[in-house]
């Protein structure tokens, strides 16, 4: 799966925050990334979106990083979730480890090697599991193939 | 003797037997021709026999009594303390008889009200004192709370922007180093890579990126110690092994110490103490990093552990250049460093005060500049039963 059609979704009240990582990503990956301020406008657009990684704040103003993750994980429950969260928040972070099955969190100040290694083993799983359904539905049809041309035979013998 | 006088001497002796001090009538030998009711009483009460009434009078006034029938001697007092009373004694003269008049008084009273409103005194003033003391350590304790808070919400504000412009320096240095790359590939014509404007261009975003970088480590290591300063409460509480502590801090400044410092443990026998383990390896990474740093050649750093009582003494000692006299009332407050500004934020010993102090334990300091420095740390075992 090409970097570039994979799609990532970035939430942080703060503007500064998404300029930073976005431009990270511009100049070492080829994601697709979509920034929002309002996790509360970004859940408007997920259906839109098609994402396959999701990056969010925690103390932001209209919904807090935890619960948007949560609400992103009742619609998309494959795609991994990652906290960015300042160090006074990690105590619900780690709590929302379990609680919202995070994939990750990231520290601010965050380290930018840290988040790419954090984004690809993210997004490997993501595709893991893509490989993985797409394996099963092979699996189903053979097998449906299987029952139905063993129905033939049995016809036929019949 | 007429009948007068027979009667006016028995009139004496009358007033003598009614008057409510204890009254004696001696000679100047000291020896008792008489003594009131009073005066037995009081006999009973210091356990003197009745005749040996003598007793009572104070020693050396019998040479004051002969001197006081010579010249224009005066009445005299004195002052003994007779099996815990206090007595005050007034001898006046008899000129006919060259008898004495003693008065007794008991002032034992007195005495003991005084002395219980001057122990009550000292009471008071200890009290006050104390209260005092304690008002002073509210004040401070309450001032680091407050500080704590501030520190805690100003770490925090700056901690997104400083994230963000830590994240972008790191973006200019690669886009820069890219740049490099790409003046540097076959691709580019040689007029650009060696343009001397573009040489320079490259040259000073590369210098002033390095420089980013530094400032911006510096300000997270700070931003760090404030948030460790502020929140000192959030491990939990467990019985942790010292060593462990001390072994695995040792590990982290191990980089600090390479082969310039000879490392001695002295470890005693240690049981598990009820601690914040994460606190105190904070306290002992700072301990030894200071060791280290009072150490800029060579040097030994001893750590020596005991168990004694109720309690365990880790003593870290080093040879380094040690503390001047007049800072070593001042090392322990927060803010305070002779590292220079970017070196020591100031608060890695003040930190270790109030950890160790909510441990309930102690911690002091011996130095003597030239010769090194040691910090002993005092725990309880168990902090709850302390």
């Amino acid at each position: 799966m090409p970097e570039s059609d994979i799609t990532i979704l970035l939430v942080d009240d703060e503007e500064m925050v998404l300029t930073s990582i976005r431009s990270f990503l511009a100049i070492e990956t080829d994601y697709r990334v979509h920034t929002f301020t309002s996790p509360v406008k970004a859940l408007h657009e997920l259906d839109r979106l098609n994402i396959d990684l999701v990056i969010s704040d925690y103390l932001m103003p209209d919904m807090d990083g935890i619960t948007f993750l949560g609400k992103v994980k009742e619609k998309f429950p494959q795609v991994p979730r990652i906290l960015l969260t300042g160090y006074a928040d990690k105590e619900n972070a780690i709590k929302a480890i379990n609680d919202v099955g995070l994939y990750q969190y990231i520290e601010k100040p965050w380290n930018n090697d840290d988040l790419k290694l954090i984004i690809r083993n993210g997004l490997e799983k993501t595709i893991l599991l893509k490989r993985l359904e797409e394996k099963i539905r092979e699996v189903e049809r053979a097998q449906n193939e299987l029952t139905e041309v063993q129905k033939q035979i049995l016809r036929i013998f019949a | 003797m007429t009948e007068s006088t027979r009667n006016a001497s028995e009139d004496v002796a009358e007033l003598v037997e009614a008057c409510p001090f204890p009254v004696i009538q001696c000679d100047v030998q000291g020896r008792v021709l008489l003594a009131n009711t009073a005066c037995l009483s009081l006999l009973e009460i210091v356990n003197i026999p009745h005749d040996e009434a003598s007793r009572i009078l104070p020693e050396g006034c019998i040479a004051q009594l002969e001197a006081m029938f010579h010249g224009k001697a005066r009445p005299f007092e004195l002052k003994r303390e007779l099996d815990g009373r206090f007595l005050e004694f007034t001898f006046a003269p008899i000129r006919s008889k060259k008898h004495v008049l003693v008065t007794i008084y008991d002032r034992t009273e007195q005495r003991f009200t005084a002395l219980w409103m001057n122990n009550y005194a000292r009471e008071l003033e200890e009290v006050n004192r104390q209260m005092l003391q304690a008002q002073a350590h509210l004040v401070q304790s309450e001032k680091m709370a407050s500080l704590g808070q501030l520190v805690a919400g100003i770490a925090h504000e700056i901690n997104t922007p400083v994230g963000s412009i830590n994240s972008n320096n790191d973006i200019l240095i690669r886009s820069v180093s890219k740049m490099r790359e790409f003046f540097n590939c076959e691709q580019c014509p040689v007029d650009v890579r060696e343009n001397p404007y573009v040489v320079k261009l490259m040259r000073v975003l590369e210098e002033i990126n390095h420089n980013n970088r530094i400032a911006c480590d510096r300000i997270i290591n700070i931003i760090s110690s404030l948030r460790n300063f502020a929140r000192l409460d959030e491990a939990e509480r467990r019985r942790a092994n010292i060593h462990e502590g001390l072994d695995s801090s040792l590990i982290l400044v191990h980089h600090q110490l390479k082969n310039r410092i000879e490392i001695v443990k002295d470890y005693g026998d240690l049981p598990e103490i009820e601690c914040f383990p994460n606190q105190l390896n904070q306290v002992f990474m700072n301990l030894l990093v200071n060791a280290a740093q009072a150490m800029p050649r060579r040097g030994t750093l001893t750590i020596k552990t005991l168990h004694v009582g109720n309690e365990v003494q880790v003593r870290i000692s080093d040879t380094g250049v040690g503390i001047p006299r007049e800072n070593m009332r001042k090392i322990f407050d927060p803010g305070f460093t002779t590292k220079g500004v970017g070196v020591g934020t100031g608060l890695g010993l003040s930190i270790c005060y109030k950890i160790i102090q909510d441990h309930r334990g102690r911690i002091t300091v011996e130095s003597e500049v030239g010769r090194g420095t040691a910090f002993t740390i005092t725990l309880p075992v168990s902090i709850s039963t302390s």
